[in-house]
């Protein structure tokens, strides 16, 4: 069973159709298997039925709508890093996040920074520093972070430029700080 | 009947001007909480220039056990502060004891769910001190349920003493993912209960049709639109565009296209 363990005491519809939104595996076990998933999550026995009759395919393109917006949110943070991925931002996405589903508080946040650590583990070179930068800061609630970060120049091949990247907490809650950039040429 | 657009931050400056036949505009509620980005006073000067209507995207009306009080107290904050004609939220759930969802998704149609979305429709209106309509969404999945969608909606309407705001596109969109016909499905609500439209031109992708909220409106949810208003008093018409902003001049056509929704031939 996915990550989701058998309930304590009866789940209702919205909950049990909650968690099949969330969880990717646990959409593919109800597929495979639905009867056996129903009663392992423990559904109410007069929501049952609604979620026996639920079509595969159109629960996992109403999840993938879900996912398609949190892809939106998730670009709020890392813009550049998805640039770079172009055509490949939304199956990378995809698989990723059908696995993982963010936590509250500052979910927005938390995903971008989950989906950028995953992303240097597969795609290294797709992840703007920057960024990685910015939410390492905001998500382990730094005070003041500095970097040194290299970036490949435009034009003539072999140039590279620097900079130092500033992060300053400037209050106590969690989204305020500011941010300065000194640029060097190498 | 009026004719507006929901307000989005990359429009301000076009609604700022009053461009002809924008009478109205919705403004969505979370885009003025805390923390959203909004301009102090900005509110202020949009209730001053326009009629406007509040549209919550995030009560969850249709999660079981009690709303979110922190998410009703500053909704009804922004309510205060723009003093609409009328409130309106989805016939959805966004989240769920265990967490949020992030987006809207449908309820089952049981006699249960319209006992909790009546309720918690209710409390919402009766927060903020004005009348509240309830909105269809799009669902990509049908939920089998005791009643009916539309015997649904005419009972939550009753229950909750509040309008219907409907979505003619999510309706079109419904009608062609699942294969019914989206007049038929009209003439079974209670044509009094349906207050405000929302269109936008909707979406494909390979087989199905999606509310991207990118696209100009087509014909053909003009013409559905038309049918609707020529048969229920429809008072506010919005325009619901949310991604791949047009140029002035284009808006200005799409607002255009709304005014023909009232206008007999």
């Amino acid at each position: 069973m996915p990550n989701f363990p058998a309930s304590a005491a009866p789940i209702d519809f919205t909950t049990a159709f909650g968690r099949l939104l969330r969880d990717g595996a646990l959409r593919d076990a109800l597929a495979a298997d639905p009867c056996r998933v129903v009663e392992q999550l423990g559904v109410r026995e007069q929501d049952r039925r609604a979620l026996l009759q639920l079509v595969p395919a159109d629960l996992e393109y109403q999840a993938e709508i879900l996912l398609r917006k949190r892809l939106g949110t998730v670009r709020e943070f890392i813009p550049e890093t998805l640039r770079r991925l172009a055509g490949e931002a939304w199956p990378c996405f995809h698989h990723y996040a059908r696995r993982h589903w963010p936590e509250a508080p500052h979910s927005g946040p938390r995903d971008a920074h989950v989906f950028a650590g995953y992303l240097r583990k597969t795609q290294p070179a797709s992840v703007c520093d920057r960024e990685w930068n910015r939410l390492e800061f905001f998500m382990k609630q730094k005070r003041l972070a500095v970097h040194w970060v290299r970036r490949r120049g435009e034009g003539r091949a072999g140039w590279w430029r620097g900079e130092l990247q500033l992060l300053v907490r400037t209050g106590r809650q969690a989204g305020r700080w500011a941010e300065w950039f000194w640029h060097f040429q190498l | 009947m009026m004719t507006g657009l929901g307000y989005r931050r990359e429009l301000a400056a076009w609604i700022a001007a009053q461009p002809r036949g924008v009478e109205c505009l919705e403004i969505t509620a979370e885009h003025f909480y805390p923390g959203a980005g909004a301009p102090p006073g900005q509110l202020a000067r949009l209730a001053g220039q326009y009629h406007l209507f509040v549209h919550g995207l995030g009560l969850s009306l249709g999660t079981p056990g009690p709303l979110d009080g922190h998410q009703l107290d500053q909704f009804a904050r922004v309510v205060q502060a723009a003093n609409p004609d009328w409130i309106s939220e989805h016939v959805a759930f966004t989240r769920t004891a265990e967490g949020d969802l992030g987006h809207l998704n449908p309820v089952p149609p049981t006699r249960e769910m319209l006992q909790i979305v009546a309720d918690h429709a209710r409390e919402v209106a009766e927060r903020c001190g004005k009348p509240i309509l309830l909105e269809n969404i799009t669902s990509h999945v049908r939920l089998p349920g005791e009643l009916a969608e539309t015997d649904f909606l005419n009972e939550l309407c009753a229950r909750a003493d509040c309008g219907l705001l409907l979505d003619v596109t999510n309706l079109f969109i419904n009608s062609r993912n699942h294969g019914f016909d989206p007049l038929a499905w009209v003439w079974e609500l209670e044509p009094r209960r349906i207050t405000q439209l929302h269109i936008v031109g909707y979406s494909r992708a390979g087989h199905r049709y999606t509310d991207g909220h990118a696209e100009p409106i087509q014909e053909e949810l003009i013409e559905l639109a038309r049918a609707i208003a020529s048969r229920a008093p429809v008072q506010a018409v919005i325009l619901e565009r949310d991604e791949d902003f047009p140029e002035p001049r284009e808006l200005e056509v799409e607002i255009a296209k709304l005014s023909r929704i009232s206008r007999p031939d």
